[in-house]
Parts: structure tokens; sequence; C-alpha cells
């Protein structure tokens, strides 16, 4: 009788050991434990999280679905800028890019600020494939074995603005579209200082543009 | 007479050789060197000599279009001009490519040009794959004993101490009943709880050292376990991607705020969208090993992207990323602010992500103590910095002695501009 006392005893010492042997070997996949889980789950709904698990309301169904929505088709952006909120209307057709070569110009100023500010999105998002002097030899063509950009001072040595634009929005041949990542403001400030790019000579800042805009920025 | 003119000729004669044996030699030289140049600067941007990309692959080019070679080049030249002539297989090649990449560019090449291209495309062969990079795919080392096994090694150990514990009784029954037997005295076993005592009296230094090492050790473990509650510094969850910040960011040169744009705009860095993979991968196909080739092909197949035939099918499928950074609820933290106004480095607060991390994890503790500590050792970045014009001016327009205040140890501080306020970062 005492035996099984023991036997018993020991199983329930045996099953503590298990417990705390399992209960320290830690899931890779989960970040850990929380202290407080309501501060970690926000009953308003926050980017990125998954949508099972929104305080409050835990929905299973919901478990591992897409947290990032797209904006409803024909969503217009309402910004302070009503360049950036304009949406570009010539189609992703090869007339399209003819035409954008044609007509469209940039809606600024190309002051020196203007360009250098360019220049800032040049190097966050063009250097790596079109290279400092844009002749297409950034890292990624070089070391990442991506085939090679024309060269601004080459080949598209006379490719008008437009085209630019056109190309940054939609994207053309192996260039994809940035229109993600960048505003129209941003993409024609990296246009200004592409063109300074093409060896066609510094495009001059009209002086009296510059001020008549400080003046209607007053 | 005949002699006379028989010297001039012979002298004609060579030097017509001589010019000729050159003109070959130099045309041969455009071909064989200058058709890569050439085939680099016009064509591969759109074009790869053995697979399709924007436009289709060039190797071959020149026996598709066998018996219309005059044609092929005016096409290369003036490429509308030839689409307006309704050639039927100019028109079958613009029925399968020009709804996905538009109508060709002209190319401002010759024709000696175009020759020398062609001959180099059609010459060319794969180059022989150099020996394995040593950057091969990192294997992931078993960390310590899977729960299985150390289960399983502790059953294993049960069942050996309750064997021998049974065949410890048995042996001790029977020493009884041999002795009962022989008719010797019946002497009654100690329980196990006497031994027990009477082992820790014989031993009581030992058993007092080794009980408060056991309660010190405890106390350290437990205070470090509970001290990890919500701290998830380490954590690097497997992705479903194994994507490679080092090769991206590093090697490649590719700015972080290129793929996390948002880090520009908003509270969050952001998780790059496909589309953003794509603007390198629909043409970057092959990975330097073969596992980052299968890696490229998740991409493909969340975008719905089909290699061969260069085109979206439309079938989507989400990366399931795992998020590795949690703050919890009522912290507030914007990567805008800390980026763009405050100029802060990436590699601060997620460490040098283009040498050391393969995907994701997370390098900060991201505890309060952290945040704070940064804010009163850093140095607000004033110079020529636009978003600090206005404080600059009221610091100076209060007579300076606020100034004053602040520069006591020559410095301004986050934590002085208000960066410990309790509201900046809870509300």
């Amino acid at each position: 009788m005492k035996l099984q006392l023991n036997i018993v005893g020991n199983l329930l010492a045996g099953m503590l050991v298990i417990a705390a042997l399992t209960g320290c070997i830690r899931d890779e996949q989960s970040p850990g434990y929380e202290y407080m889980p309501d501060m970690y789950r926000s009953p308003a709904v926050e980017a990125y999280v998954d949508y099972a698990e929104v305080r409050d309301t835990i929905r299973p169904e919901l478990h591992t679905v897409m947290s990032a929505r797209k904006p409803v088709v024909g969503t217009v952006p309402m910004t302070d800028n009503a360049i950036d909120d304009m949406p570009y209307t010539l189609p992703n057709t090869t007339a399209g890019y003819e035409k954008a070569g044609e007509v469209l110009k940039t809606p600024f100023t190309e002051t020196e600020e203007f360009i250098a500010e360019g220049q800032e999105i040049y190097n966050n998002f063009c250097l790596h494939c079109h290279g400092e002097t844009g002749a297409g030899d950034g890292l990624v063509i070089t070391n990442g074995g991506h085939p090679a950009p024309q060269a601004y001072d080459g080949p598209l040595k006379n490719l008008p603005e437009g085209k630019m634009f056109h190309t940054l929005t939609y994207g053309k041949g192996a260039m994809g579209s940035h229109a993600s990542q960048l505003t129209k403001t941003e993409r024609w400030k990296v246009i200004a200082y592409v063109k300074t790019l093409q060896g066609n000579g510094e495009p001059v800042a009209a002086e009296v543009e510059e001020t008549e805009m400080a003046e209607t920025a007053e | 007479m005949k002699d006379i003119l028989r010297g001039p000729n012979l002298v004609l004669r060579s030097l017509w050789a001589v010019i000729v044996m050159v003109v070959l030699i130099s045309s041969g030289n455009l071909s064989a060197q200058d058709g890569e140049a050439l085939f680099r600067a016009n064509c591969s941007s759109c074009h790869k000599i053995d697979e399709n990309m924007t436009g289709p692959a060039l190797q071959g080019a020149t026996s598709r279009w066998k018996g219309k070679e005059e044609l092929l080049y005016k096409w290369v030249k003036d490429p509308a001009a030839v689409k307006e002539m309704g050639d039927p297989y100019v028109t079958k090649l613009l029925a399968e490519w020009e709804s996905k990449a538009g109508l060709m560019t002209a190319q401002a090449v010759s024709d000696e040009e175009i020759a020398a291209i062609f001959e180099y495309v059609d010459t060319w062969t794969p180059p022989v794959p150099d020996v394995p990079l040593a950057a091969g795919p990192v294997e992931v080392a078993e960390k310590g004993l899977s729960t299985t096994w150390l289960l399983i090694i502790f059953f294993i150990l049960l069942i050996l101490v309750f064997s021998l514990l049974g065949v410890r009784s048995s042996l001790s029954r029977l020493n009884a009943s041999v002795a009962e037997a022989e008719g010797g005295e019946h002497v009654e076993e100690p329980s196990f709880n006497e031994r027990a005592k009477q082992w820790v009296w014989e031993n009581k230094v030992f058993v007092s050292i080794t009980s408060i090492l056991v309660v010190v050790y405890l106390a350290v473990v437990g205070y470090g376990a509970l001290m990890e509650v919500g701290v998830y510094q380490g954590y690097t969850p497997e992705q479903p991607i194994k994507f490679n910040h080092t090769l991206h960011a590093g090697d490649n040169g590719i700015a972080c705020v290129y793929c996390h744009s948002s880090a520009l705009k908003s509270k969050h860095a952001g998780i790059p969208s496909a589309n953003i993979c794509m603007n390198c991968h629909k043409s970057v196909s092959k990975g330097r090993t073969d596992d980052g080739t299968a890696e490229i092909a998740k991409i493909y197949a969340a975008v719905g992207w089909d290699k061969e035939n260069q085109e979206y099918t439309g079938e989507e499928q989400p990366i399931k990323w795992v998020k590795v950074h949690n703050l919890p609820d009522h912290a507030y933290f914007n990567h805008q602010q800390h980026y763009v106004v405050g100029q802060i480095e990436c590699q601060e607060c997620h460490g040098e992500v283009q040498e050391d991390y393969t995907v994701a994890g997370q390098h900060a503790p991201l505890t309060m103590g952290w945040c704070i500590d940064c804010h009163n050792r850093t140095q607000v970045a004033m110079d020529g910095n636009a978003y600090y014009d206005e404080i600059h001016e009221r610091l100076v327009e209060n007579g300076k002695e606020e100034l004053k205040k602040y520069l006591e140890d020559g410095s301004i501080t986050a934590r002085e501009l208000g960066g410990w306020e309790c509201s900046k970062c809870h509300y």
C-alpha cells in the first residue's frame, strides 16, 4: 500500500517536472509572454495586426487573413497638395507614352533646392540601378545581375520629362511602377535631377517665376 | 612598257590586298568585341539572350526572321514603320508581345552594329557557373534538444528508476524472508522518509550549502524570466520567404527606404508590398544558389507572375509575413519622426541589418528604459534641419536665457526638448 502511494507521489512529481521543462521551452514563432495582453491588443485596429485577435473580438475565421487592404477603387487621396491628388489620366499604352512625351510638362519651377531634393530621392530610389551618373551601372546591375538600363547621357539623352513621368508612374520594360513609393511631387523632383544627368546643360531656374511662387505661397 | 606598268601595278595590288585585309580584320573586331558592348548599351534593358524578358530572347532571332534579314534590320531601326508594312510574321509577333511590352523603341544603330550584335548574340554560350559561392543558404543548426526528445529521455529514465526501485524492494523483501526463514529476528526496515532524514542529518553542511545555492539560482532565473515578460529582444521568427537583407541592402546597395518607403511618410516602416520585389525580380529570376531561385519563385507565386510568358495571371496569394516588432498598445512610435526629422539611422535601432541579419529579428529591447535612455543622450540634429527652425527662433527670442540653460553642457538633447514628457509617447 505504501509502495503504491510512493508511485503516485513519484508520478505527480514527474508530471510537475515535465510541465516545468516544457513550460520553459520557447516557441520560435511566438514573441514570448505578454505582461498585460490587453495593452498589446488594441480595440482600435492598427496596421499589421492579426484581425483574429483584436481585443474583445476574437474571430478565428480571420486568423492569417491579409491585413493590408487596398483602397476602394476610385479613392481620391486628400492631401494639402493638389498635384498629388490629381489623377494621372494618360493610359498605360504605347500611345499614352508617346502622348506623355509631347504634352506632359513639369508643373514645378526647377530651383536648385528642388533639384537637390530630387537628388536625395534619386539616391534612395534610383541609384542602386541607374548608378551615380545615370550610366546604368548601379550595384544591382553590376553585382546583382539585373539587366542594365540605358544611360541617361546616352540612348536616353533626349528622353522628354513627360515620358519619364509616365515611366515612373506605370513602369516600362524591365522597370516597374514606382507610383506606390513616390508621390507625384516626388516624381517631378527626381525627374528634375535626372534631367541634369542627361548632360544637356543644367536647367536654369527662372528667377522671375521663383519670386512669383514665393509671393503666392505667402 | 609592260615592265614599267607591272611595277606600280604590283604595288597597287599589294596595297589593295592590305586594305582589304585591314578592313576585314577591323570588321571582324567590330563583331567580336563591340557586339557585346552594343548589346549591353542598346538591347539588354529589354532583351535577354537566351530567355524572354520584356521582349523576346534575341538568340535565334536571325533564324526566326530567315529570308527577311533586311526587314529585321529595318525593324531594329524603326519598328513603327515595319509595323505599318503589315508583314505576317511581324503581325504575329506583335499580337504576342505588344499588349505586354508595347512597341519596341527605335534604336539608333547602324546596319554594321546590328550585324555585330546578332553575331555576338548567336555565338553566345551560357557561362559555366563558378564554384558555388560560400554564401549559400545557412543551415539552421538544431537548437538544443526538442521537446519531444526531452520527453522521451525523461520517460526512459523514469522507467529505469521504477524498475530499479522494484528490483531493490524485491531484493529487500527476499532478504527479510530469508532472515525470517533462518529464524532470525524480524528487523523493521526503516521507511524511505526516515532514511532520508537520517541522511540529511548526517550531511548537514553539504545539504545546507546545496539548498542555499539552489534557492539563489532559482531566484536569479526567476527574476530573469519575469524581466523578460513583454521584452522580445532577439525575436527572430521564421518567415515565409527567406529574404536576404545582407545581399539586398549590403552587397547590392539598395537603400533601406527603397523598400520600406513608408518610413519616410508614416508611423510604420512598412513591410514592402510584393510589387516592390517585382520592380527588380521581374528581370532577376535566378538566385545565386538554387535555394535563392526557389525563394524568388515564391514571390512569383504570390503575385501570380508567369515567368515563361512574362505576364501576370491574376492568381494572387498574399505572403504571410510574421510581424516581428510589437509595441504595447499605449506606446506611440513614429518612424517618420525619427528617420526624417530626427535623422536617426535605421541601424541605430535595427542593428547592422545589411551585415548581420537574413530576414528580420528584433535587435533592440524596445523597453521604455531603452527609449528613455536614447532620448537622454541623443543630441538633436539641428544643423540645417528646417524642422527645428521654429524652436530655435523661440529660444533666441526668450532673451537667450533659455538657450543658455540648454547649452550649459554644450548640447541640446531630445530630453531637453521634451523627449521625457509622458504625453510624448503615451496618450
